[in-house]
């Protein structure tokens, strides 16, 4: 068979490489080349939203920003992250950021890293949990996609899109498995757990807690655990334990395992 | 919940789902049919649309919010739609709209206390020749600021049609029914939209109607068309082959057009088309509207009945471009359209020959080829004219692409807004697979196509071809990152070729003439003929067809007429929402692609929009980015976010409170939004900004630093006053303010009260003795 063939470009100069469809930020990453991300997960698929990991690629004499978690390089590309240009755009998708979400930590580093000064534009916030939200849409995502849920989506465009359960109401779908939660680069999205209830803050969902078979603490809910189960990804007895309790079983199997070996040996 | 309601949505969903499946391929025809059938959307029936179409409720509330045409809300018995196209926008549509919500006492998106009307916007329902318009239960209405509460009192208490009157006891002689006979008489009336508009319907009952009473239906060819184009003068009737063109035709002149014209072949003189000189013109041919214009793609238009496939067999040669081109090798074919110099008329200007060929040589299939109906640009109107009014050479061109190509599938998707469009191209539909041009193995060459009919949902993103893909496949409508290109992988992963509707049309044009007369015609970079919908402030509005590289000038002046009214011609704002706004200097610019851009703007679909110096260019940059930023999907931050800025900017110039260092951010955030944005709608969004930054900066300086609207449109920055001397005391502005604000007896001064004014202009235009001073 034919050996897929490698593409040799270039990024800040150095020498890079990448599998055909790799992206210019999964080869930057081998050559620990920064480039900033807020709507990338590597578990996901690319999504182009954000737009702060844009670099400028340049073919010949002409170049363009593109964004690097999307786009896939070509041989002799030479890629640029951190040009004017490329800083230039990253600045102003920070301005605006912080205009929508001014107290979220993660885009004041960035702007403070990007020459952000004195805010510019007028500060829009509505005073609910959107104000921390940017849209990456990461939570959709890993939802519909890792989770296969679709418990929560967007609702309405342009200016007025937000993310939201169906009707806005409660996301009648939402295992409250926390993967949205996880993977939200502002923390925007909480999960709390009451005695019985895990209770997922912004997506209006509360769901009855399992506890553990071996040690009686609540440790995920029911829903997750029947998801698990039906999909068979995990025994049954594993999915209904602890993740400290299944350390210490595990430790225990494996300190049997050794002894039992030890036994056999000095036999 | 009602058991009743609940026994209906289940009844309609049934029938929708028998009709379109289930899945998200058939989501948003689902909704389309619910929301139309039941006037609104419950959260119950989106419910049951997720359970019983088998696809999650987040994506179905997704779109439900985020097209346009859907509402959430229970609506009134009569649904009254503002346009606020860019036309329309010049013309004073905002002022149509607030007048109508002082009116009734609601805003937009709203329903009267009494249930009888839901007020809503629609950016651009395609009249743009009529502006300002609204929309009444479908039917489309003139709507001159001042004028409403008289449109919606007859509105309410008529609605009786006009009547065809049929003159009693008209004779034809046999030596006049010879004459007509041997002459092969015909009358056409136009069944455009605009004409719609102006009535042209009972016309056409009319004539039918009177040919029929004076014993001449058997002989005299009756033709209701689509649009031909002169929309300004509508209703049109053309009479043939003598070319007599009538305009502005009422009922009542329907038995004399038929007596003189028809029966003895002399013209009626007051329904001639008249220069501005008071000039009669007889001719068809010789009205400068058409004599500078030419017309090889819109031409027949005005011969052929749409909605007959014979018509267009007979008269346009309709189909044979089809046979040539299954007689010659696909390669041929795509050669022969790249030799022509072809390129895309939806705006981006991609020669259409690549586009096939990266297509043809793309792996995997089954391939798709989608015709691009979705006509967004605010103020353009051409592609709903061609399908409504030849559908079939639309059609004759998308098959041809699919034989060159290689594909099986095809899809037209069409605006919402354009009902009629819909209609023909499914009518055309139906005939051409009753004739053996649709389906298994066409004409006997191999190749096995059909074509089905997708409706868009107001949304004028879908315009973009990935978003447009993505919603045909029933997801969000949201651009996606290229490459890969459609080509490579579009509709469901497949290889699929996109092209707007006058694209198509131009195919069958060049292979029946050949590549070399096509190339003949236009620029060097840009071949052919292009369509333009010209619009605004200008005497002659309508769809002008003329060769690429004819200067703006004679566009404007020669066919146009000039700008009404003696007022001076300020711009011309070319290539939709993301264009550019020309200033008077460059009115010899020979218009195509590359000259466009670079001015500073595009051709986009090629709208032409006059304005002149009531028009505050402040005013139409802050329109068009509000348009961009309702119309964003709102995906990727630059375009969201930037677009919310720039507004907020031009929002704070336009009532004053605008600052020197706001044109230094609205220039910072130009390149970024072009540089960072996902998709065409955001690279472009900015350009109305800096191109009437590059050319009217005077004008955005005066807001700021004079506080003072040149044009008197930015309504915070102006106020009227009654001049002393002049004011008569007629009470005529009294009796028209809509908010009294002013005061005064009888032969006495008036005086407005500057707190309760709304500054509407109103009184301004009802005083015929200028006393109404606008500073």
């Amino acid at each position: 068979m034919e050996e897929p063939k490698t593409i040799c470009f270039t990024i800040d100069g150095q020498e890079a490489v990448a599998a055909p469809g790799e992206t210019v930020l999964d080869a930057a990453k081998r050559l620990a080349i920064d480039i900033p991300t807020l709507c990338h997960h590597p578990g996901l698929e690319p999504y182009g939203a954000c737009r702060l990991c844009v670099v400028e690629a340049f073919r010949e004499e002409h170049s363009t920003i593109v964004p690097s978690c999307i786009h896939t390089p070509e041989d002799g590309d030479r890629i640029e992250t951190d040009s004017e240009r490329v800083r230039r755009t990253r600045k102003v998708v920070l301005e605006l950021l912080l205009a929508r979400c001014p107290d979220v930590e993660v885009l004041q580093r960035l702007g403070d890293e990007y020459g952000v000064e004195a805010e510019r534009f007028p500060v829009s916030t509505t005073g609910d949990w959107q104000d921390k939200c940017i849209l990456c849409g990461l939570c959709v995502r890993v939802c519909s996609q890792g989770v296969r849920r679709n418990a929560i989506g967007y609702a309405g465009r342009g200016g007025e899109r937000c993310v939201t359960s169906p009707f806005a109401g409660r996301a009648e779908a939402c295992i409250a498995c926390g993967a949205c939660v996880f993977v939200c680069p502002t923390g925007a999205l909480h999960v709390e757990d009451t005695d019985t209830e895990r209770v997922m803050v912004e997506i209006g969902a509360r769901l009855p807690l399992l506890a553990c078979r071996a040690c009686g603490r609540t440790f995920t809910t029911q829903a997750s655990f029947q998801l698990m189960h039906q999909r068979q990804l995990i025994p049954e007895t594993t999915l209904c334990t602890c993740p400290d309790c299944r350390r210490a079983e595990t430790r225990s199997l494996a300190e049997k395992v050794l002894t039992g070996q030890r036994t056999a040996t000095s036999r | 919940m009602n058991t009743d309601v609940q026994t209906r949505v289940e009844t309609v969903l049934d029938a929708a789902i028998a009709r379109h499946g289930v899945g998200a391929s058939a989501l948003l025809p689902i909704l389309q049919d619910l929301n139309s059938i039941l006037g609104y959307l419950s959260e119950d029936a989106l419910r049951r649309i997720a359970d019983q179409a088998k696809v999650p409720s987040a994506q179905v509330y997704h779109l439900a919010t985020f097209y346009k045409a859907f509402s959430l809300k229970p609506r009134g018995r009569h649904i009254l739609k503002v346009c606020l196209g860019t036309a329309c926008h010049v013309r004073g549509a905002p002022k149509v709209l607030d007048e109508l919500g002082r009116l009734l006492e609601v805003a937009a998106g709203e329903t009267t206390k009494d249930g009888a009307f839901t007020l809503e916007t629609v950016n651009c329902i395609g009249a743009c020749a009529l502006g300002p318009v609204i929309v009444i239960d479908g039917q489309f209405y003139h709507a001159a600021p001042g004028s409403i509460e008289g449109l919606l009192r007859d509105f309410l208490a008529g609605k009786a049609e006009a009547i065809p009157t049929v003159g009693g006891d008209e004779t034809v002689t046999v030596d006049e029914r010879t004459r007509i006979q041997t002459a092969g008489v015909s009358v056409a009336v136009c069944g455009g939209t605009g004409c719609q508009a102006y009535g042209c319907e009972a016309v056409a009952d009319a004539v039918a109607a009177q040919l029929a009473g004076v014993g001449l239906a058997d002989c005299v060819e009756f033709v209701k068309t689509g649009c031909q184009g002169f929309c300004e003068q509508g209703p049109i009737v053309v009479v043939r082959p003598a070319g007599i063109l009538y305009r502005n035709v009422t009922v009542a002149d329907v038995p004399e057009i038929v007596r003189l014209t028809v029966v003895q072949g002399k013209p009626v003189e007051r329904l001639l088309y008249r220069t501005a000189d008071g000039q009669t013109i007889t001719k068809e041919s010789a009205i400068p509207f058409y004599a500078h214009q030419r017309r090889l793609i819109f031409g027949d238009n005005g011969r052929i009945s749409p909605e007959c496939i014979d018509d267009y067999i007979r008269k346009c040669d309709g189909y044979a471009a089809l046979r040539k081109a299954l007689a010659m090798a696909p390669e041929t074919v795509i050669e022969t359209i790249d030799k022509a110099g072809l390129r895309g008329r939806g705006g981006g200007g991609f020669p259409t020959g690549r586009k096939w060929w990266a297509c043809r040589q793309a792996r995997g299939g089954p391939k798709t080829v989608i015709c691009n109906a979705d006509e967004g640009d605010p103020g353009a109107y051409m592609d709903r004219s061609l399908l409504e009014g030849n559908p079939h050479r639309v059609l004759e061109g998308m098959i041809i692409g699919a034989y060159a190509i290689g594909a099986n599938q095809g899809y037209v998707y069409v605006r919402e807004e354009y009902p009629l469009a819909v209609k023909h191209i499914r009518s055309a539909i139906r005939q051409a697979r009753d004739k053996g041009f649709l389906g298994v193995d066409i004409l006997g060459s191999g190749l096995d196509f059909d074509v089905s009919v997708n409706r868009g949902a107001g949304a004028f993103v879908c315009g973009e071809e990935t978003a447009l893909i993505a919603s045909l496949e029933g997801a969000a409508p949201e651009p996606r990152t290229r490459p890969p290109y459609p080509a490579q992988s579009g509709y469901k992963g497949r290889p699929t070729n996109i092209n707007n509707v006058e694209t198509w049309a131009n195919v069958p044009v060049i292979i029946s003439r050949g590549a070399d007369y096509y190339a003949n015609i236009g620029t060097e970079g840009s071949k052919g003929t292009k369509i333009f919908s010209l619009v605004g402030k200008v005497v002659n509005t309508g769809l002008v067809e003329v060769p690429l590289g004819m200067p703006l000038r004679n566009i404007i002046y020669d066919i146009g007429g000039g700008i009404p009214g003696g007022k001076e011609f300020k711009a011309v704002q070319t290539g939709g929402p993301s264009g550019g706004c020309l200033p008077a200097e460059l009115l010899d610019l020979p218009i195509d692609y590359d000259e466009l851009k670079k001015v500073g703007s595009m051709m986009g679909s090629g709208g032409l929009i006059v304005m002149d110096e009531d028009s505050c260019m402040v005013d139409v940059a802050r329109y068009f980015l509000h348009f961009l930023l309702d119309e964003s999907c709102g995906k990727c931050i630059p375009c969201r976010e930037g677009l919310r800025q720039m507004c907020g900017i031009l929002d704070r110039i336009t009532v004053g409170d605008g600052a020197p260092a706001d044109l230094e951010a609205l220039e910072e955030l130009a390149p970024a939004i072009v540089d960072g944005s996902l998709c065409a709608l955001g690279r472009t969004a900015p350009n109305p900004v800096l191109s009437t930054l590059r050319y009217f900066r005077d004008e955005y300086e005066a807001h700021i630093r004079e506080k003072r609207c040149p044009a008197g449109v930015c309504t915070a920055l102006i106020r009227y006053d009654i001049d002393a001397e002049t004011c008569t005391g007629c009470t005529a502005c009294a009796r028209k303010c809509p908010v009294t604000a002013i005061a005064g007896e009888r032969k006495k001064l008036h005086t407005i009260d500057q707190d309760i004014c709304i500054k509407c202009g109103i009184c301004r235009e009802a005083c015929r003795f200028d006393a109404v001073v606008r500073t």
